[in-house]
């Protein structure tokens, strides 16, 4: 499912000035996993040329019933070690002495991916909050600004996996039942 | 955005400081300086005559000294020119206000001048004062204070302990110096007595300094006996009467009350004409020379006689009337075995050369004295000659005298030089008799090479005529803006003090004159004076050079000073080596004796040289026995070089080259001990200034170290991207103090994004970035430098401003 969040924030700071937007996307779209276990998904954007990132930051939304962040490794771009734990992504482009681009721009540029262990049953949608009083969240462009985003959520499906036994039933009333078509035929 | 210190910077300047045992008091403690560089320093103008146009800035190319000392500005005369005559202007500082001086420390002021002025009337002067009117001079320059008058003159240090006196109150607002520099040019054109003086910029100074200077356990004490005739021209204030256009300068007064145990009551006879304006004689009491004067009091003797006679005094005020055209020429007049009597005939200018000693006989034959026998002397005194250099021995005077019944002389009187001419009468009726032949000698009394040119004698054999006498003291008296009315009106003690081109205008007020009569004048004035002109300048060797270390001016008299040379000897080579340069070329000057002192034991004269005479004066030099190294006259070379022998084992101080500064804007300061006797470091202690030579500004002035470490985190005032400072060093092995050592260094210039003053924005600053992000002003590990928008907190919006100086500068 796809929404659109248009930070409140950054549009009062944007004031009124035409600028292109960032497309923040948790991919894939939709995953469906398997209660118990451990699956990644990745931040990724399309960041115009216009708005190319020095830094950013904002709160991961999920359902922490369903599913418990394990870990995040951010883009190579990025500055992995102002990840402290927690909901909070902080991170800031690295210098790069040789690069000659003003921030980090492109299209699906990944940010990072993240880790999370499925705990139950359910669907959770995966997002991002921003907070532009905090200092460290927003989306940073290189002229100072902060970026107008649109970001798409991901929809996480959690489901029940059939036990061992079970299934080794079904195998085998099923290979029956082919041989029984078989003899009649 | 200026740099700023950082915690990490703090914390290194703290464990760096720790690894000194303890502190104490520096050794050189500053407590003022000056290099002219951001503001004029707050001097201002004391005009005593015509403007001397000093300027601050920066001098353009010669004359003068082409640019400041220090830095790129300065204080200067007529910058770019030679310098106006005549003039008289000072330069004065504001109030310095200084901390209390402790019993062991003296006060010490330094600075550099560029001095250009003429080789005899002009002079350079600097004086210290505790209330901007009583004005201490502690040095005077001329020439171009080399010791060859043709050498390009050049900026020099001068540096002069101050007494104590002026910082011995606790609260340093009663604790005030004010620092003066003068230049006087009396004269509307210049004279050099001994050639060069092609430059004659004036007057230029920069770099001033006042420090306190710890007295030092083991002292080492240099004593310097000597004399020098203080100024040809040192006598006394000058009187100028108003002539009815203008004030006319006329002569000295108490003109050989030098010093104030011969202070005396003066009378001269004014030789100028004196014209009443409003009711009152106004006159001017200028003081003009190389000294400074002290009047009590001043009285007009108003003195009215028919037109056909005169009055004159004696030394002792009492008035001899006489006819001039009843004179009597002396019959027949001998000096030096040579008939002389046409010379002395008139009052032409041409007399009789009377050096320290000579004497003039003079007959005036078998005279008619039944109705008295005033003898009427005219002299110009002081007149420079040549031969062979005379202490001061006594009072100036041309002595009077008369023989008595054995045929030996006797003085009856004395007339009492000024420099220009002066008239004086002495009644010798009593000492003579009717039908005798009248026989006067004269007897000079004078000093260093100048003589008294007796230039008119004669003899007044008739009876007194009439006249009368009102004394008038002065109406109005006024010096710099003060009515001084009451200083001068009575005997008390308390003093008129007029310094090198002060002036006091005076007024008296005008008695009726009597039909018939015509009126004279005599000036009482009672008062001394101190010469001040007149300079030996002590130096040791810092191992590269001599450097001033003291001077003081020296009486006519033999006097012995003593100088604390304990911070400079023993020198870089270990030795107790002193240079003497009596600065003075055409005024007599001599060394009686030196001596030194280390811990309170005499060290014994090694050796003394005369550089003028390229020879050993070690004899002379060596006790107070009167047999002195002297000098007259040209060329400027009067310096002797001694050395001692130290009591005990000889010790060579330490050196630290080489001194090294580095680390941005929080530099530490290091530097390499060395002791030839390999004994540690006991002591060191650290200055950082904005020039080299410790001059300009200090910026950092901390306690003396004690201990073994060779290197300190400065902790002085912000040093500014771009600039670059000197950081200087001098440590103590435990018995002497080293030469200082010195290190340029250079602040990085300021580059956006420099978060650690390295002069680079790089992945070093990123990290301290990365390290502050998200910190608020207040919070460990917040950073003012990282904070590049200021708003006291380090958020994404400061990375992005970083980060457009990382592409800007990496």
């Amino acid at each position: 499912m796809r929404r659109l969040l248009t930070v409140l924030a950054a549009v009062l700071l944007w004031g009124g000035v035409a600028q292109a937007t960032v497309v923040l996307q948790f991919t894939p779209g939709t995953k469906d996993v398997a209660v118990g276990s451990t699956f990644t998904m990745d931040l990724r954007a399309d960041v115009p040329n216009a708005d190319a990132l020095v830094g950013w930051g904002g709160t991961l939304l999920y359902d922490p019933s369903l599913v418990r962040l394990d870990g995040v490794s951010f883009g190579l771009l990025w500055d992995s070690a102002l990840y402290l734990g927690g909901d909070t992504l902080v991170t800031l482009l690295l210098p790069n002495p040789t690069s000659p681009d003003p921030g980090a721009s492109g299209q699906d540029l990944q940010l990072a991916q993240l880790t999370f262990a499925c705990l139950g049953v359910g669907t959770t949608r995966l997002g991002m909050a921003i907070d532009l009083l905090d200092p460290v969240q927003g989306f940073m462009r290189f002229d100072g600004n902060y970026a107008d985003l649109e970001i798409v959520d991901a929809e996480i499906n959690q489901v029940t996996v059939p036990e061992p036994g079970t299934f080794l039933l079904l195998l085998t009333g099923l290979a029956g039942c082919l041989g029984l078509r078989r003899l009649r035929s | 955005m200026k740099p700023k210190t950082s915690l990490t910077g703090i914390i290194t300047m703290l464990l760096l400081g720790w690894l000194f045992a303890s502190l104490a008091a520096a050794a050189e403690t500053i407590v003022y300086s000056e290099g002219f560089e951001a503001s004029n320093g707050g001097y201002t103008l004391l005009t005593s005559g015509p403007s001397a146009n000093w300027q601050w800035g920066t001098p353009p190319a010669a004359p003068g000294p082409g640019g400041a000392h220090g830095g790129t500005k300065c204080w200067g005369t007529n910058f770019g020119a030679q310098m106006p005559r005549p003039v008289d202007e000072s330069i004065v500082s504001p109030p310095l206000k200084l901390p209390q001086v402790s019993a062991d420390q003296i006060i010490r002021v330094r600075f550099w001048a560029f001095v250009s002025i003429d080789g005899m009337y002009d002079r350079g002067q600097f004086f210290v004062s505790k209330d901007r009117v009583s004005w201490d001079s502690l040095a005077q320059f001329y020439n171009n204070m080399e010791t060859s008058p043709y050498t390009t003159p050049g900026w020099h240090k001068y540096e002069f302990t101050v007494s104590n006196s002026y910082a011995s109150n606790a609260d340093p607002n009663q604790n005030i110096i004010y620092l003066r520099f003068r230049l006087g040019t009396p004269y509307s054109s210049y004279n050099f007595y001994c050639g060069g003086g092609d430059d004659r910029s004036g007057l230029f100074v920069d770099d001033l300094a006042i420090t306190y200077y710890d007295i030092e356990a083991t002292k080492k004490i240099f004593t310097l006996t000597a004399w020098e005739d203080p100024s040809a021209w040192a006598s006394c204030p000058w009187i100028a009467p108003w002539n009815g256009s203008r004030y006319e300068v006329d002569n000295d007064i108490y003109s050989v009350a030098r010093m104030p145990e011969n202070e005396y009551r003066d009378y001269y006879r004014l030789g100028v004409p004196l014209a009443a304006r409003d009711g009152f004689y106004p006159m001017e009491l200028l003081e003009r020379e190389s000294e400074v004067s002290y009047t009590d009091s001043l009285v007009l003797w108003e003195i009215d006689h028919p037109a056909d006679v005169a009055v004159a005094p004696d030394q002792a005020g009492v008035l001899h009337p006489y006819r001039p055209a009843a004179l009597s020429a002396p019959l027949t007049a001998t000096a030096q075995g040579k008939e002389v009597a046409a010379s002395l005939s008139a009052a032409d200018g041409k007399g009789v050369a009377a050096y320290n000693g000579d004497t003039v006989t003079v007959n005036f034959g078998s005279a008619n004295i039944a109705s008295g026998a005033t003898l009427v002397l005219g002299v110009t005194g002081f007149v420079l000659g040549d031969g062979t250099v005379q202490p001061y021995s006594g009072t100036p005077a041309v002595v009077v005298e008369t023989a008595d019944g054995s045929g030996g002389w006797v003085e009856r009187g004395r007339l009492l030089p000024r420099y220009a001419y002066s008239v004086a009468a002495f009644d010798l009726r009593p000492y003579l008799t009717q039908g005798q032949p009248v026989n006067v000698r004269l007897r000079a009394i004078s000093h260093d090479i100048k003589y008294h040119l007796v230039d008119f004698v004669a003899l007044y054999a008739g009876a007194a005529p009439g006249f009368r006498v009102s004394p008038v003291a002065p109406g109005k008296a006024t010096f710099s803006g003060r009515d001084v009315l009451a200083t001068l009106t009575s005997d008390d003690g308390n003093y008129l003090r007029l310094a090198p081109g002060d002036k006091a205008a005076l007024e008296f007020p005008v008695l009726p004159l009597a039909a018939g009569n015509v009126r004279e004048f005599v000036l009482v004035s009672k008062g001394y004076y101190v010469p001040t002109s007149g300079s030996y300048l002590v130096y040791t060797w810092d191992g590269n050079s001599w450097v001033q270390r003291d001077g003081h001016s020296y009486p006519g008299s033999t006097v012995s000073m003593d100088f604390d040379l304990s911070l400079f000897l023993p020198d870089p080579t270990g030795q107790y080596r002193v240079r003497i340069w009596q600065d003075f070329q055409y005024e007599s000057a001599g060394i009686d004796a030196v001596a030194m002192k280390v811990g309170g034991i005499a060290a014994p004269l090694a050796s003394a040289f005369d550089n003028r005479y390229n020879a050993s004066v070690l004899g002379k030099l060596l006790a107070l026995d009167g047999v002195t190294d002297n000098w007259s006259s040209c060329p400027r070379n009067r310096v002797v070089d001694v050395s001692f022998t130290p009591p005990g084992v000889a010790n060579v101080p330490p050196t630290v080259n080489p001194v090294q500064a580095s680390g941005g804007t929080s530099p530490t300061i290091s530097w390499n001990y060395r002791d030839p006797e390999g004994s540690p470091q006991a002591r060191a202690q650290v200055q950082v200034w904005t020039g080299t030579g410790a001059t300009g500004t200090i910026l950092w002035n901390p306690p003396e170290f004690t201990g073994t470490g060779q290197s300190v985190a400065y902790a002085g005032s912000a040093l500014q991207p771009g600039g670059t400072y000197y950081a200087r060093v001098q440590a103590n092995d435990g018995q002497d103090w080293g030469p200082w050592a010195e290190a340029a260094f250079t602040i990085p210039l300021q580059i956006c994004g420099d978060l650690n003053g390295d002069g680079k924005t790089n992945t070093s600053d990123y990290l301290i970035f990365q390290k502050a992000l998200g910190k608020r002003t207040g919070q460990a590990g917040y950073s003012a430098a990282a904070d590049m928008d200021g708003d006291g907190v380090v958020s994404l919006k400061d990375y992005s401003l970083w980060y457009a100086c990382y592409l800007k500068f990496r």
